[in-house]
This record gives structure tokens, sequence and C-alpha cells, in this order.
């Protein structure tokens, strides 16, 4: 099915495929235009109206078929182009037309789909600022290969220079031009791409068509020197979205097991932090948008990569669709992290000293939980004179995180009196609250005996995590024997060092 | 010289002519918009159609051509452009005029 336009020039009836009419419009507008207001000028478009009537009814013939695009470029050919038609009709005396210069259309970027070679932003930009269209697309072709550092130098000394190494940039420059610069589709957009005036050579080329390549570059005679530049560009479309294809595949990978197999990637399910750590705004909207920020990106790099590497017409509303609601999301998510800010807002400090009564030359130390040692992963640091257990997940049911307090050994004099120092830092809403939570949260110990038992935190939904974290330290004599139980052996002083990342307990 | 000059020159020199043939052509015979780029076209004077259309309506506003309606059996009523008398004596000019020029190159060729 293809849309046809009934018209009447020179008060006779035709049915004009429409982008014959579009290209027989712009024409006879153009031409209106120009003699609009001239003396005698309404005669002359009359006059080549009529003869336009007449072509256009010689070449269908009486059967009055749809006239074609080819009809109308043949019949405009011989009627000749405009600025031609217009130039004649300067007479040098100017007694007749001055003609005045065509007011000139407004420039207007545009990206030119009808030349391109991966998305029409190079030969589009060359149109608007008027450069060779091979500079750009050398300097593009350069940049895009080009990793580009981008050195930031703090001035707060101890973090040193800020080094964001971002080696695509201008792919994803590239890609955001793609987006954001509208494509020239209507015969309108293409010439105000071009800011030129009409021409019907102009007319011819960038009337919607789906005329084959070569037609333009025959008439322009850089048939070669185009060929080449659409085979190269075709070449870095595919490898950069082959690029694209991979990576943001293995990244869907890894995002779907992530957020949905718990603790294959991670040890927790990352769309299940905010159920476990206080959010004051609703865990589902920020599930929601974390999850969108994530994915979208990856979806519309497997769409941009699919559309590269097999050089299919993408759909028009789905690079837009995507990049607006991932800014709704990011929008979104980062209103809602500023809400989140509330339980954090102030932070406060608790510390004890309790002096501890030894009965015995060694000392067991023993970590619990809850649910006593059925997790699958942990990490521990231990040495000389720290044994730093890091956060469990629990086998339980529901969600829940472990926290142990890590401990510190340190030395002192027998004269001195041994003791344990026991300190928690954690945020909270107000001051107040903050000072509250710290100490309700400092670690929990017991002594019995000479074995020390440790308390790990639990953090679950109904007591979500508020960045406590709890500290001991241990002033001992240097000749008295501390030895860790559980859950992993280890003796201060004579066990090797050792730093142990997530590993399987038996 | 270089192709684009040489046709730019031919074309400057058809124009510099194709006022003097219209009102050749219409100096035997009254005729309408098509049939006069028909004559003109099989005497090679024209390649582009459009531009006869500013120059028909110059000569009528110097007062050169004239015109008037006439029925046409098929399709709309034509538009018969004929010469006015200061026409034919531009016109009689024009021969003058050119007789000279052709003298010229004439002369200058032997």
């Amino acid at each position: 099915m293809k849309k046809v336009i009934k018209v009447s020039i020179n008060k006779m009836p035709f049915t004009l495929a429409e982008d014959a009419f579009n290209v027989l419009k712009v024409y006879l507008d153009h031409l209106h235009r120009y003699y609009a207001g001239k003396e005698g000028g309404s005669e002359i478009v009359d006059g080549i109206e009529e003869r336009i009537a007449e072509l256009l009814g010689e070449r269908t013939g009486p059967g009055a078929r749809v006239v074609s695009k080819a009809d109308v470029d043949a019949v405009l050919d011989i009627m000749g182009p405009p600025e031609v038609i217009e130039e004649e009709g300067g007479d040098p005396s100017g007694d007749a037309f001055t003609g005045s210069p065509l007011p000139k259309a407004a420039k207007r970027l545009y990206r030119d789909v009808d030349h391109k070679v991966i998305g029409g932003v190079c030969s589009g930009l060359a149109a608007y600022f008027n450069i060779e269209v091979v500079l750009i697309r050398i300097l593009f072709a350069v940049l895009f290969f080009v990793p580009s550092g981008i050195h930031v130098f703090s001035n707060m000394h101890h973090w040193g220079p800020l080094v964001f190494n971002f080696p695509w940039i201008f792919v994803v420059i590239y890609v955001i031009l793609w987006i954001v610069i509208p494509p020239a589709r209507s015969v309108e957009e293409k010439y105000a791409m071009r800011g030129a005036p009409l021409s019907a050579r102009g007319v011819q080329h960038s009337a919607p068509s789906h005329a084959p390549r070569y037609r333009y570059e025959s008439r322009s005679g850089h048939n070669e020197g185009n060929r080449g530049w659409y085979v190269l560009g075709r070449v870095v479309a595919v490898i950069v979205g082959l690029f694209f294809l991979v990576t943001s595949t293995a990244v869907l990978i890894s995002l779907i097991v992530a957020f949905t197999a718990t603790g294959f990637f991670l040890n927790v399910i990352p769309t299940a932090l905010p159920d476990l750590v206080s959010i004051t705004v609703n865990p589902f909207l920020f599930k929601l948008f974390l999850t969108l920020v994530l994915l979208i990106p990856v979806i519309g790099f497997i769409h941009l990569g699919s559309v590269l590497v097999f050089n299919i017409k993408g759909q028009k509303w789905i690079g837009p669709t995507l990049f607006f609601t991932w800014l709704v999301s990011f929008i979104g998510f980062l209103v809602l992290c500023s809400f989140n800010f509330g339980n954090f807002r102030h932070d406060a400090r608790f510390q004890e000293t309790v002096p501890l009564e030894l009965t015995s030359d060694t000392l067991y130390v023993e970590f619990e939980a809850d649910n006593d040692f059925l997790f699958e992963r942990y990490w521990l640091e231990a040495n000389n004179s720290h044994y730093n257990l890091g956060w469990l997940e629990g086998k339980r049911e529901d969600l829940n995180l472990v926290f142990f307090p890590h401990l510190t050994l340190v030395r002192q004099s027998n004269e001195e009196i041994p003791s344990l120092l026991v300190k928690s830092h954690s945020f909270g809403s107000s001051e107040h609250r903050a000072e509250l939570e710290a100490e309700a949260t400092k670690p929990d110990f017991r002594l019995d005996g000479n074995v020390l038992t440790l308390n790990a935190v639990e953090v679950n939904r109904e007591d979500p995590w508020r960045g406590n974290t709890g500290s001991l330290r241990l002033y001992l004599p240097s000749d008295q024997v501390v030895i860790v139980r559980k859950p992993v052996y280890h003796e201060f002083g004579v066990s090797r060092s050792r730093k142990v990342n997530i590993i399987r307990s038996e | 010289m270089t192709e684009n000059n040489i046709e730019n020159i031919k074309s400057q020199m058809r124009r510099g002519v194709l006022e003097y043939c219209i009102l050749s052509v219409l100096d035997k015979n009254d005729a309408y918009a098509s049939e006069l780029i028909n004559k003109l076209k099989d005497a090679h004077i024209i390649v582009v159609e459009g531009t006869l259309y500013p120059l028909l309506t110059r000569q009528k506003n110097q007062g050169l051509l004239a015109y008037r309606w006439e029925e046409s059996t098929q399709g709309p009523p034509r538009k018969y452009y004929t010469l006015t008398d200061k026409g034919r004596e531009v016109l009689q000019e024009m021969d003058k005029a050119w007789k000279e020029i052709v003298e010229t190159l004439d002369i200058l060729r032997k």
C-alpha cells in the first residue's frame, strides 16, 4: 500500500505518489516564494505550472495513472532548476525584476541519514558547518580509537590526583549525538540541514527516496571515495557494535544472576540491600529505580550493538524512549537517595573501658552468632595484633547480614590492669538518635572464666543497618596467651598472618 | 579553458539570442507557450524550459509581446502570444544587429 495524493495542477487533476508530491511541492513552493509580490510573478509561476501539468499529462497518458517520483523528476529536469529560472528573471536593466535574494532558510543541525555511514552524525555536522564530511569522518575515526584519560587534580592531598579513564569516550559522544540530534527526514528538514537555497538538484537529492546510493555518488563525482568511506565506516561500526554486544550481554547475564540468584557473584542480592539498610522511602520504588538505572544502559547498548553490526534500521523511538526512561529513573534514584540520607545525617561514637579479671594465662576468644556459623562465606584478616572477621550471610530464611566487631590486641606491661575497650560508631536522623544507636549496637561480649565470647550484630528487615561499626581492643600483658577458637583458629603471635576472602566453610 | 567555462560561454550566447529567437518565432505565427517551447527545442536553442517563462513575462512587460486567451479543444484555455508593433520594431533592430555580428565574424575569419 502506498499513499497517494490527489492534486489539481493548472485545473487538471493528477494523482501523485507521496514522494512525487513532496518533490513537486517544494519546487513550486520555492518558485511561489521567489516570485511572490514581483511584477508578473504569478504569471510566470502559472505558466510554469501549466507546462508541468502538460508534461505530466504526456507522461501519464490518458489512463491517468499515478504520477511517480521518476515522472516528476523527469519533468522538473526539463523545466530546470529554480535558480536558473530565477536568474533569467534578473534583468540587467532592472526594469522588470530586481530579484531580491531568497531569504536564507534557518540552518539547523540534523543527522544526514541519506548519506549516513553509521548514524549520519558526521554528514549532518558537515552539512551544518559546511565543511568536507571526509574531514569530520577522519576526526571521528581517529578519536574513536584514542583512549582519553581525563585527569582531575584534587586539592585534597591525601586523595591524590583523581583520574577518570574513559577509553571509549568519543564512541559514547557519538552515540549521544546520534540520540540527541534528530534525523533530517522531511524535505523541509533536509533544506534546513543545509541551510542552502533550494535547487532542483537539491530537490532530487533530498527528497525522501529509497534511491540506491550510487545515484547520489555518481552525481557528486566522489563515487570511489564515498565507497571507501562507507566500507571503512562499516568496519568501524561492526567492531564497535561487536564490542557493545559482547560486553553488554556479559553485563546483562551477570546482572540477572546477581539480581536473582542469591550470592552467586555477590553475597547479597543488590535489590535486597534496601531492605537491610535503613532507608526512609518506599523500598519498592527504590528497587525499581535501581534496577532500571542499571539495566537500561545495558539494553540500550545491546540494541545499539545489533543496529551497528547488522546494519539494520533501528526503530527510531527506541533510543529516545530508553534514554528518557533512564533519565527519569536516574533522577528518581538520586531523589530517593537524598531522602535516604535522613537516617545518616548525624553520627555518634560510644566507647567504654571494662577491666578484665583473668583467671588463667590463656584467654580463649569465641565469636558467636545467633545461627551459629551456618554461613557459607566470610572473610578474615588475622595477624599478630588483629583478628577481623568480615560479615557473613546467615542461612536463615529471611534476609540477614551479620557483623562482627573488629578485634585488636594491644600488649601492655604486667603492672597495668588488663582491660577491654569497647567502641562503636553509628548514624541517626538526629544527634540523640545516633548516640542511642551507637550505644545500642556496641559490641556485645561475655567473659566466662577464661573464655571471652563476642556476639555478632545482626541486621535484618526489622532492624536495618544504620552504618554502625564496632570494635574491641584487648589490653593484655605480653605473656598472656590469646587464642581465637571459633570460627577459625588463630593464636596471636604464633599463628601466621593470613588474609582470606570468601571461602566455603565445611 | 575548462569544460565549465566553455559551457558558461555557450549558455551566455544562447541566453543572448533567446529573446531574439522568441520574437523571430512569433513574427511568423502567434503561438502558445508549449508550441513556442517545442519550436525552440527543435532548433536546439533552449535546454531548460522553465527559463522561458520569465523571459516571456519580461518581454510582455517591455511591451514587445501581448497575449490573448483562446479556448482549446483539449484541456483548459491557452494563452496565445503575439508580437506588438513595438515588438516588430525591436525585432527589426535585432535582425540588423545579428547581420552585423555575422558580418563581423566573416571579416575576422578571412
